[in-house]
């Protein structure tokens, strides 16, 4: 069965975070029509709930950069995030994407109830840096980079 | 004979035999945003917009894509299929494979189109989805946007 939202999500980033939350629960996610779909491999109603979590999160973490435009060799850009959501998480999960394409993802412990997350020798292109939760709600957050040729 | 009998029995029966054949159903997609999907088990590709439905006379139904497709990975597969009246027609990973398998392949624009025949469908309303699913860590894309996929369904 599929789960909607009523909006064309990032479909990478959708997936990221829905794979996180339903492990071998979903067998995927997809997006157009303006609609996204989370598709559930079983009825059961905590991976519903859990599934319908995911796409009321997306969105939902606010997260802030020190800067949406550079030049490679400039200082690496730090994305963080404060909020009283993930004060008690251990960590986030990341995904960078350049250009569309996924270049590096991992997670980042936070530290004083907060995530600061260095991107390190950036090249050009556009980059969407998405972060969500592990648990709870499985918020999540999007900032975009520009990284212009030296 | 009367001309009533040559109606009924000659002029009705090869209309009837001729308009059986002319029952089919067509769609023409377009959108604001391709249509993506990562699910590695087959899911519709548009529940709405590639859904057909088609009454029959009962016998065989042609049905056939022609439309664009890439994958978000250079090796990567996109596989179709095509449920009938909610069952996918093929079992294991469908119908056709699509794969990119180029140098520069992610995101490459792949034509695919393709025939199927439905065998012995009994007489009356059927609905035939295309659904694709994509191989692991993929994601598979059509373009709606610049391109418009076409997918249909005729009785012969």
């Amino acid at each position: 069965m599929d789960i909607i939202g009523p909006t064309n999500l990032n479909v990478t980033m959708l997936d990221a975070v829905a794979r996180a939350a339903l492990g071998a629960a979903t067998c995927g996610v997809s997006v157009g029509s303006g609609t996204s779909r989370i598709h559930l491999m079983n009825q059961n109603m905590p991976d519903q709930q859990r599934a319908s979590d995911v796409l009321n999160g997306f969105g939902a973490l606010p997260l802030a950069c020190t800067t949406s435009r550079l030049t490679v060799g400039d200082s690496d850009p730090v994305i963080s995030c404060r909020a009283e959501l993930i004060s008690e998480d251990r960590a986030l999960a990341y995904l960078v994407m350049r250009d569309g394409e996924v270049v590096e993802r991992g997670q980042a412990a936070l530290a004083n109830e907060a995530v600061a997350l260095s991107l390190n020798n950036l090249t050009a292109g556009v980059h969407d840096v998405f972060l969500y939760r592990l648990t709870g709600n499985y918020a999540s957050g999007a900032v975009r980079i520009q990284v212009d040729p030296a | 004979m009367t001309s009533l009998d040559l109606n009924t029995y000659v002029r009705d029966n090869q209309n009837y035999l001729k308009d059986r054949l002319d029952n089919s159903a067509d769609s023409f997609v377009s959108g604001d945003a391709f249509l993506s999907t990562t699910s590695n088990e087959f899911v519709d590709v548009d529940a709405e917009k590639l859904s057909l439905t088609l009454v029959t006379h009962g016998g065989d139904v042609l049905v056939g894509f022609t439309g664009t497709v890439q994958c978000a990975r250079p090796s990567g597969a996109s596989y179709f299929n095509v449920a009938v009246d909610g069952v996918d027609y093929v079992a294991d990973d469908g119908i056709v494979r699509d794969t990119a398998v180029h140098s520069s392949g992610a995101n490459r624009h792949v034509p695919l189109s393709f025939v199927m025949l439905i065998s012995d469908l009994s007489a009356g309303s059927h609905t035939f989805k295309l659904r694709w699913k994509t191989s692991v860590a993929n994601t598979s894309k059509m373009d709606v946007v610049n391109l418009h996929p076409q997918f249909w369904a005729k009785e012969v």
